[in-house]
This record gives structure tokens, C-alpha cells and sequence, in this order.
């Protein structure tokens, strides 16, 4: 166990550091200096211009750039944002909460809510009622986010006023972002799970166990769900990653202040130090996912093991 | 089927569509609230929420361009001099001024008995910390510098009595002063403070709260002793407190009004006044001075500088039926690089260049340019406009671009939008690598025309500028020394109107639409005003208790 | 006498087969159709809508549905119509490539890495793990950002993006698979790689994939739209679809024809693409 810790944390200071090499040179080979885009064509000075690049070593070659960036980074510096001039690990800490919040929530609603569905349609008997909740399901799945969340927003907010349109105050505020989040995940997880559930009940070993006279119930649960489960653990993984790319636009319809509308800002902005912290803080949150996700797995599956 | 023409006639049918549509979700029809709209006594208190467009990333407008920062700052900051909506320049802080006879030095006499809402006092020392500060590249200021122009220093004479010198003579400073980006900050807070953070102000507001990303929060100031000369009363604010929302996308902010979310809401799109004020919403509409919305034309590349070819550019498009149907007959088009709001405007330049695409046919075959196909070639070449267009742009923009491309090809021009991000775009332009450009901007001051057509200001790779069209011509050069080196309101004029006239005659700008502010107001709340640059002033604003 | 084994197929019993099936599966029959006319409309594009999707008449703006504006029409007097037809080429060719360029990619990388195991699968895994890391969504507003707005570059950014995704699918069933009894004993009686991943791991890596690529191709979909949302999708004027529910959005209230019929069209391609590919999948679990 200590063995696969340490090969894992070797690992990931390898995969931090290539993610922050890749943020940092792909921002900088985007056409567009950042400087001008701060400026956004208002008039001012040649001096603040040059005084605005000497400030972000912008007038440095790219690699003294990197290597300025690394010896800062090292010492626990993340850089100033441009457009605010605050820390960026100020900007990032303030706006990390909002989206934890978002996405602990969605993950729980669209993990709950996809498996209740996924285990309760995998009981229905074929028929034109499983159909329909195989409808419902796509149907959940096939709408665009923002669409989702202004047909939302337009009956829970603005027509019912229960719930605030905007911002992050209250247990309120999170609500209806959290559901247009989770509902297409959730309704991915129901189905694939309730797909994996039929396909591993037909394999032999499970047929082995009914002959061994086991109540259906738990031939089901024993054995049916673990072995799904391991594709749904996959999509969960990847769930966490595509909600952190959905809380863009959720951030966003919903003016939230989280990392999602943070990341969008700051690269249409061209504010580079920001984006490149949010590169370092999605490959950390990456990195722990995985891993949580591949002990999971090693516990599911002793195959694997 | 049934047929209906959106936001045309009709008061009802907007709330007709609201209510099949929800109809159809709930099987329920949605009240509508009339409140009628009581004027009556002022009342103290309360919470006014202003729903932005953006959001405030830097809270100091001596640093910042951005709109919003303004627009927060103006009720915490104080200026020299106002403006008023008609443009004339009135005492604020500065009971009175006075020019030397090349405008090379202002003397200014302070009010006294005011102070900054943390202490400090404001006296002729704490203007020209201000001033110096602006000037100093260390600040990093990324407009309001280049409004103090040939700024060399200022004196302290006494107490309330400061000069301020210039190289050369500069008229604008005056109107400049007036701007946010000019008010006059807290000379202790802001040596303390953080570069970029909430500014101390003599305004009747303060800072009080900063929620990142989300909004922040302005409180009456309870030291305001400041006069304020754009006002209709006196003493404290009458709101406790202001908290600007940031809430960027159209429809939420619109939806966040009409459900009262929100008091208050800017950059309300044409499409859905209609709505609002059907059902009982009061819509304030100011026209934005300055430069209007407009196309500059490369006179430098090689098939436009042709002036035929130019003017037959401007005479092909229909721009009055692109900004009415566009924005539904609450903005107006544009017929100058100046709009009609801004000091200066020339109003002869009104309906004097109708479409005329029989006009513009002509002088095409005049240039020596033939059909072949579906475009116009001469020598083998064909006939392009290659116009750098900005993707990020508002109202609508893209939408302008399509029909001009559509309009201009009728003549037998190919308008190729080249669409990018705003880096890119002056890039492009700094490289001289278009025919076709596009800007606006927002000044209450004629002097945005030396932007626009001074040779000194002609963009190149060494230089971000604004001369799109990059004209060089002396007489206009001219023009506008003339313009800055006078304070008498009606040289200035006429110099200015003589560029205004070239530049149309030339067709070195095809103006298209007059930014408008469109900001709508829920019932119960009263007194909102605009200054003269359409930045909301909250000051006499009161709640319905 | 012999017994005749084989059937005369003629075209009444093909077609009372037909019927029967549409009897049995009304709604796979309805979504198979509608991809049908998805096809026609994505090879003949003006044969279905005559109207032109570039150019309006700014009189006609903003009109609801008609006889003469089936959809309406939009902002500068264009039929929506036109533009949904002519947009169905373009919205198909972003799902289908994308999802085609990160299944290759991405299964091919996962196929290897999982199979061959050990310090294969450790050092592939390493560079797909920066990768993922790499915030997908950053990674492909970089890509569009640095390449243009294009059609050709959303497909590269979305399809790049999903690389990672497919890999780690692939690579996980793989590695389940791998240590299955049939798959150990092909391995030790000699067979090579290629042999074993093409009849063993192959085929039984399709449920799954078939799954997950159906739910990409609506997914890709969906994120041009989510990128035109941000500013990034097709550039205009093109009709792609996601472009105009995203421009449309505000008009809910007012013109609501102008996002409504793009958005219905996302909607129901994407349900009819998942509701035919879960038929398809119990049709070959039978088997």
C-alpha cells in the first residue's frame, strides 16, 4: 500500500508539472498579447504599457518567463492577477467555495438520483412504462445546460420567486444550479448502470449464484451491482471532470462566483496567471479524483486487485 | 398556424407570449403587478439593487477603463468640475477656475470644509497627489492618463488655490475632470491601500462590502459634508444601501427585473422593453456621447484609398433600416464620427447621406470597377473589404456585419468579416492588415475626434492608436490644434464641425449606430438620473418604504 | 418432395415485415425515420428548405411562424426554417467527427496502454494523465482560441478533449477484460497481440464504447452549443444549430421561434440517436 502511495505521489508531481508547462505555453502561443487585451484598444500611455509587460515579465524570452514562474511557484507564489491586481491565490480561494458547494451538491444529487433511477428501472419489467422512463432519461440528457437552466430559472426564479436567480448567498442560491448540473449526469449514471445491471446479470457467474439458490434480491445486489458499478465509477470520475467544465456555463447563466466563470474570464481576458493557478488547481483535484477512483475500484473489483 | 410579429405593435402581445409559454409548463397564468408610480416625498432607507452588465474586477477608475468601475465609482468619488446633460461645466469641488491665454495652465480655487470619508482633508495637496498619481506610468493607469494629455505638473499655491501646467495647450482637460477616471481619491487611503482596491472618496457613498465575482455593496456615506452640483438635494443619501449585482447574461438579468429581484437594471436589449414597460416598468433611455458605433475605412490599403470606392461603400448600405430593425426604434442612427449628444455635433451632417445604391453603382463603374460574377473586378482582382471584426462586441454587432456584408455585395463589394478576439483584432489593425475597421467610444468632449483622425494617432506595430482609417491630412491636423489650443466654445465648434464634414464627405467612417444606455426601473423606486455620459447617478434615487 | 429452406423475398413481404417491425417498436421506428430525414436534409439541404439561411429581409424581422416562415423568422428577417435544414449538415459532422476523432484517438491509446500493461500502460497513462488534468474545457477554448472560430476547430477541440475520457474507458474495460480465463488462455497458447485484442478484447469492448460514443455524439452536440454560449462556436452566419439556440436564448419570452426550433432540433436528434443505439444494443445481446 505504501509502495503504490508513494509511486502514485511521484506520479502526480510529475503530471503537476507537466500540466502547468502545458497551461503555461499554450496561453502564451495563443495569437493576442495580454497586455493589449487588458488595455481592450482605451488609450494610454506607451510608458504604462511598457511599465504593465515589465510588471508581468512579459518583455522577458518565454523560458526566463517559465523559469521566473517556477521559482515563484515553488516558493508558494502563484503570481498577481492582471485585470485585479490581487493574489492570484487570493482571487482562486475566494471563488473556490462557491463551486465546491455547487459541484459536492450536483455530485450527490446526480449520484443519488442516477442510481435510484438506474437500479429502479433495471426492475421494471420490458414494457411500455420502462420505456417511458428510458424517454424521460434521454430526454434529461439531450438538452443543452443553459437551456436547462433558463427554462429553470424562468418558472423556480422568476415566475415562482422561490429561488434567487443570482449569486451565492443561502442554501437557496444553490438549488437550481445544482439540479440543471446534475440532471444530465445523473440521468448518464442511471443509464449506464441500469444497462450494466442487465448485461452482467446474463454472465455465467451470476447464473451460478441463482442456481446456488440465492434470493433474487440479493444475486442482484451482491453481485449484479458491484460488477456494474465499475463502469459507473469510470463515468463518476469522469462526472467530476465534465461537472467541472459544466459549472462553466452554470456559473455563468447563474452569475455564481466560482472557478468555472472564473477560468472562462480569465482566458478570454488573457489573464494568465489566473488561468495558469486554475490549471494547477483542476490537475490537483484531478489527481485526488483519480485516485480515489482506482482505490475504489481495487475494493469493487478483487480482479483487479 | 398562427402569425404574430414580435415587439412590433400591440402592448399585450409581448405578455400574450410570456403567458403561452409558462401556460404551457404550469397551466397557470401569471399575475401581472401594476403598481402605479408615485412620486410624492422623498423617504430615507433601504437597499437599492442595480443589476450590471460586468462585472468590477478593479475598483479604482483612476487605473481601470472598464464601465462598470465608473459607474460604481461615481457615487464614491467626487471630481473638480460636472458636467451637465446639456454639456456645460459647472463648479463641484472647484468653486472656480481659470486658463492663461494659450491654455497652457488652469488655476482652480477649492471649496473648503470638506473631507474624505475616512478624515483627510481635501485641500489643493491632496489634487495634486491625485494629478501626479494619474500621470505616474508606476500606477499603471490604462485611460485616465492619457485624459490629463501633455500633463507636466502641478503646483500647490496656498491651501485651496492649485495650478496645474501643461506643455502644450490642452482645452479637454476641463471636461476631462469631470470623469470618474479624474475623481479625486483619499490621499491617506490610497497610499495605503491595495493597487486596484475599493477607493475613499468625499462621495455620499463609501465601500462596504466586496463579494468577488458576485457584487459589491456600497453604504451612505455618514460624513458626507461634499456638495454635489449634478444633484437635486442636499445633505445625506437617501438609500442606506446600493449593491450592484454583476449579472452578465441578458436574459437573467432581465428576468431578475421583472420578477423585482432587482430595483434596477442596465443594458436592458430592445427586444424586451416592450415587456417591462407594459407591465408597469419605467424605462430611462440616454444616448451615449462621443464616438457612435462606426466603420473606419483603411484610406492606406490599396483599393480604398480610392475615395470613390469609399463613398460607394457608405452610399450602398441601408443603415437606417439595419439600426431600426435591429434595436426596434430605441437607438438612433448615427450620421457623424461624433453622435448627436456630443458637444460639437454637427447637425448638418443629419439625413445628408441618405442609401443611394444607384449612387453608388455609378461610382464604382466610375473607378473603373466591373462586374464579373457576383463581385466587382478590376486588373484581375477582385473587389475586397477585409474587415477585422470584433467577436466580443454588444448590441448585436455581428448582426451589423452580416447586412453590411449583404448590403455592400449588391454594389459588388465583398465584405470578408474576419472575427477575432479583441487582441487579435489590434494586432491586425496595428500590422495595417484590413480595410475595414470598427470603434466607439464614450466622451463628452469633441476632442475623441483627435483620436480619430490625427496623424499622430495613427496606429503602427510600435503603437496602439486609434486613427483606424489612418487619415493624414494637415488641413484636419489643423483643424484640431485649433480645436485644443482655444477655450472659446464656438471656435472650437466650427473646427470641429470641419472635420466632422471631411470625414463624412471623404467617407473615411461609415457612423452607424449612437450607443444608448437602456436602463429599466421597477416600481417604488425614484430619482434616477443620468449624467451627461449616461452613468446612472444614484444619489437623489429613493426606495418606496 | 424437399423442403424448400430459403424464403422468396419479395418486395410485399419485405415491406409487410416492415410494417410488423413498426408495429412492435413505434418508437424506434419514429426515431429511425427522423435520423432518416436528418440524413436527407444533411446531403440536400435545399431540395427540403428552397428559402435562403444567409439572407433576410429586414421587413420580415422577427416574425413568428407562418405559411411562408414555417420556423419564422430571426433577428435580421432570415428564415429559421432554412437555417435548421441547411444547419443539420454542419451540427451532424461536429457530433459524428468529434466523437470519431476522440474514439480513435482515445480507444486506440486506451487499447495499448491497457492491454500491454506495466510500464506501457505507467508511462501512457503519465501523458493522458496531464492531459486530464488539463482542464478539457480550458483545453478546448485554447485550441479555438488559438486556431480561430471554425467549424473544422470546434470538431478538434471538442474531439481532443474527449480523448482522455475514451482512454481511460477503453483502458479500464480492457484491463478487466484482459484477465479473463478465455483471454489468459489465448494469451499463453501463443497468440499475438494484435490477434487477441481483435477477436477477444475488440468485440467485447463495443457495449460499452457503443454506450459511450452514443452519449458523446449528443454530448458534442451540446457542447457547441455551451461554446457558442461562451462566444467560441461556429461563427456567424453560419446556421449551426447550437449557434442559434445560443443566440435565440434571450428571445424565450418574446420571439421564442428563434430558439426554440434549433434547440427542439439538438433535442430530438439527440434523443432519437440514444433511443435507436439502446435498441441496437438489446438487438445484439440476444445474440
Amino acid at each position: 500500500m505504501l509502495a503504490f502511495l508513494i509511486r502514485r505521489l511521484l506520479a502526480g508531481i510529475f503530471v503537476l508539472i507537466g500540466a502547468t508547462a502545458l497551461s503555461f505555453f499554450i496561453i502564451r502561443v495563443i495569437p493576442g498579447d495580454a497586455v493589449t487585451t487588458l488595455l481592450g484598444g482605451t488609450p494610454t500611455t506607451p510608458e504604462v504599457e511598457a511599465k504593465l509587460r515589465e510588471q508581468f515579465h512579459l518583455d522577458q524570452p518565454i523560458f526566463v518567463q517559465y523559469g521566473l514562474y517556477m521559482q515563484d511557484l515553488i516558493q508558494g507564489d502563484l503570481g498577481t492577477s492582471m485585470r485585479s491586481h490581487e493574489p492570484v491565490s487570493t482571487t482562486i480561494k475566494d471563488r473556490l467555495p462557491s463551486t465546491m458547494k455547487l459541484t459536492g451538491l450536483a455530485v450527490a444529487l446526480a449520484l443519488a438520483g442516477g442510481t435510484t433511477l438506474g437500479i429502479f428501472g433495471s426492475l421494471l419489467p420490458r414494457g411500455p412504462l420502462e420505456r417511458l422512463l428510458s424517454l424521460f432519461q434521454f430526454g434529461m440528457v439531450s438538452m443543452p445546460s443553459f437551456w436547462l437552466g433558463l427554462i429553470l430559472l424562468t418558472i423556480f426564479s422568476f415566475h415562482y420567486g422561490w429561488f434567487p436567480a443570482t449569486g451565492d448567498r443561502g442554501w437557496k442560491s444553490l438549488v437550481l444550479p445544482a439540479c440543471t448540473l446534475a440532471i444530465p449526469s445523473g440521468a448518464v449514471i442511471a443509464q449506464l448502470l441500469r444497462d450494466g445491471m442487465n448485461q452482467v446479470l446474463k454472465e455465467q457467474y451470476i447464473t451460478t449464484a441463482r442456481a446456488k439458490g440465492l434470493r433474487e434480491l440479493t444475486v442482484r445486489q451482491r453481485h449484479a451491482l458491484r460488477n456494474a458499478l465499475i463502469p459507473v465509477i469510470t463515468v463518476a470520475g469522469v462526472t467530476v471532470g465534465s461537472l467541472l467544465t459544466g459549472s462553466v456555463v452554470i456559473e455563468t447563466v447563474f452569475a455564481r462566483p466560482g472557478i468555472g466563470k472564473l477560468a472562462v474570464d480569465s482566458i478570454v481576458n488573457k489573464d494568465l496567471p489566473v488561468v495558469q493557478g486554475i490549471v494547477l488547481l483542476a490537475a490537483t483535484v484531478y489527481l485526488v479524483t483519480n485516485l480515489i477512483a482506482d482505490i475504489l475500484y481495487a475494493a469493487i473489483d478483487p480482479r483487479i486487485r | 398556424m398562427f402569425k404574430s410579429r414580435g415587439g412590433q405593435a400591440g402592448p399585450t402581445r409581448a405578455l400574450l407570449a410570456v403567458s403561452f409559454v409558462v401556460a404551457l409548463i404550469l397551466g397557470s397564468v401569471p399575475s401581472i403587478s401594476l403598481a402605479a408610480q408615485d412620486a410624492g416625498e422623498p423617504q430615507s432607507g433601504g437597499r437599492l439593487i442595480f443589476a450590471l452588465n460586468g462585472e468590477l474586477t478593479c475598483f479604482d477608475p483612476q487605473i481601470s477603463a472598464g464601465d462598470s468601475t465608473n459607474l460604481v465609482a461615481r457615487s464614491v468619488l467626487d471630481s473638480l468640475i460636472g458636467q451637465k446633460a446639456d454639456g456645460t461645466l459647472v463648479p463641484w469641488l472647484a468653486k472656480s477656475w481659470e486658463a492663461n491665454e494659450d491654455v497652457t495652465q488652469f488655476t482652480f480655487e477649492l471649496e473648503t470644509g470638506i473631507t474624505f470619508s475616512d478624515g483627510t482633508p481635501f485641500n489643493a495637496d491632496a489634487v495634486k497627489f491625485n494629478l501626479d498619481r494619474i500621470a505616474n506610468p508606476e500606477t499603471g493607469s490604462q485611460y485616465a492618463i492619457s485624459l490629463l494629455g501633455p500633463y507636466e505638473s502641478t503646483t500647490v499655491v496656498d491651501e485651496d488655490t492649485v495650478q496645474v501646467n501643461f506643455s502644450e495647450g490642452f482645452s479637454p482637460f476641463l471636461q476631462a475632470l469631470s470623469q470618474p477616471n479624474l475623481g479625486m481619491l483619499s490621499p491617506t487611503a490610497t497610499a495605503e491601500g491595495q493597487p486596484c482596491g475599493p477607493v475613499v472618496g468625499t462621495g455620499p457613498y463609501v465601500f462596504s462590502e466586496v463579494n468577488p465575482s458576485e457584487s459589491v455593496v456600497l453604504a451612505r456615506n455618514e460624513n458626507y459634508n461634499s456638495i454635489n452640483p449634478l444633484a437635486a438635494h442636499e445633505g445625506p443619501g437617501y438609500v442606506d444601501e446600493i449593491e450592484f449585482r454583476y449579472i452578465p447574461d441578458d436574459a437573467v438579468r432581465v428576468g431578475s427585473l421583472s420578477s423585482e429581484q432587482v430595483n434596477v437594471a442596465q443594458v436592458i436589449p430592445p427586444k424586451d422593453v416592450q415587456g417591462l414597460t407594459d407591465a408597469g416598468f419605467t424605462l430611462l433611455s440616454a444616448d451615449r456621447p462621443g464616438a457612435p458605433y462606426q466603420i473606419f475605412v483603411n484610406t492606406e490599403s490599396e483599393q480604398w484609398s480610392d475615395v470613390r470606392v469609399r463613398q460607394a461603400f457608405q452610399k450602398s448600405l441601408d443603415i437606417t433600416g439595419i439600426v431600426e430593425t435591429l434595436y426596434l426604434g430605441l437607438y438612433d442612427r448615427a450620421w457623424s464620427p461624433l453622435s448627436q449628444p456630443t458637444v460639437g455635433f454637427d447637425a448638418s451632417l443629419i439625413d445628408s447621406w441618405p442609401q443611394d445604391v444607384d449612387a453608388a453603382n455609378a461610382l464604382l463603374d466610375e473607378a473603373g470597377w466591373e462586374w464579373n460574377g457576383d463581385f466587382r473586378e478590376k486588373d484581375g482582382q477582385r473587389l475586397v473589404a477585409r474587415w477585422q471584426f470584433i467577436s466580443t462586441g454588444r448590441d448585436q454587432r455581428e448582426l451589423i456585419a452580416q447586412l453590411v456584408k449583404e448590403q455592400a455585395s449588391e454594389v459588388g463589394i465583398d465584405v470578408q468579416i474576419i472575427s477575432v478576439g479583441i487582441a487579435e483584432y489590434l494586432q491586425a489593425i496595428q500590422n495595417g492588415d484590413y480595410d475595414l475597421g470598427e470603434f466607439s467610444f464614450v466622451r463628452s468632449e469633441p476632442d475623441i475626434l483627435r483620436n480619430l483622425f490625427s496623424s499622430s494617432n495613427i496606429p503602427s506595430p510600435e503603437r496602439i492608436a486609434q486613427n483606424y482609417s489612418h487619415v493624414n491630412d494637415p488641413q484636419v491636423d489643423a483643424w484640431l490644434e485649433t480645436a485644443i489650443g482655444t477655450l472659446d466654445q464656438d471656435v472650437r465648434n466650427e473646427a470641429y464641425a470641419q472635420v466632422q464634414q471631411w470625414a463624412i464627405t471623404n467617407a473615411v467612417v461609415v457612423p452607424v449606430y449612437v450607443q444608448t444606455e437602456l436602463t429599466v426601473v421597477a416600481p417604488g423606486t425614484n430619482g434616477l438620473t443620468y449624467d451627461v455620459q449616461a452613468f446612472p447617478l444614484f444619489y437623489d434615487v429613493w426606495l418606496e418604504q | 418432395m424437399h423442403s424448400d429452406e430459403t424464403t422468396l423475398v419479395t418486395p410485399a413481404s419485405r415491406l409487410s415485415r416492415m410494417m410488423a417491425f413498426a408495429r412492435r417498436e413505434p418508437l424506434v421506428t419514429l426515431c429511425l425515420l427522423f435520423l432518416l430525414l436528418l440524413a436527407a436534409a444533411a446531403l440536400f439541404p435545399d431540395v427540403l428548405a428552397p428559402g435562403n439561411p444567409t439572407k433576410g429581409v429586414l421587413k420580415e424581422a422577427r416574425n413568428g411562424p407562418s405559411w411562408a416562415h414555417l420556423f419564422g423568422t430571426d433577428a435580421i428577417g432570415r428564415d429559421v426554417f432554412s437555417r435548421v435544414i441547411h444547419g443539420t449538415r454542419i451540427s451532424l459532422s461536429v457530433s459524428v467527427l468529434a466523437v470519431a476523432t476522440g474514439l480513435v484517438v482515445g480507444g486506440l491509446v486506451g487499447l495499448v496502454s491497457g492491454y500491454f500493461g506495466g510500464w506501457v500502460d505507467a508511462i501512457v497513462m503519465r501523458f493522458i494523465d496531464v492531459m486530464m488534468a488539463f482542464p478539457g474545457v480550458l483545453l478546448a477554448m485554447a485550441i479555438i482560441a488559438a486556431r480561430g472560430r471554425s467549424i473544422d476547430n470546434l470538431i478538434l477541440a471538442i474531439g481532443i478533449s474527449a480523448v482522455p475520457d475514451y482512454a481511460r474507458l477503453v483502458r479500464g474495460q480492457v484491463l478487466s477484460l484482459r484477465k479473463l480465463p478465455f483471454v489468459e488462455g489465448s494469451i499463453a497458447s501463443g497468440a499475438g497481440p494484435v490477434r487477441i485484442m481483435l477477436r477477444h478484447i475488440l468485440p467485447n469492448l463495443l457495449r460499452p464504447v457503443i454506450v459511450f460514443a452514443t452519449i458523446g455524439a449528443g454530448f458534442a452536440l451540446l457542447a457547441s452549443s455551451a461554446f457558442s454560449f461562451i462566444g467560441l462556436g461556429a461563427q456567424p452566419p453560419s446556421p449551426e444549430w447550437g449557434a442559434m439556440l445560443a443566440d435565440g436564448r434571450s428571445s424565450l419570452a418574446d420571439a421564442w421561434w428563434m430558439g426554440a426550433f434549433p434547440g427542439l432540433a439538438i433535442f430530438l436528434t439527440v434523443i432519437a440517436v440514444n433511443v435507436v443505439s439502446q435498441w441496437l444494443r438489446e438487438r445484439t445481446q440476444s445474440i
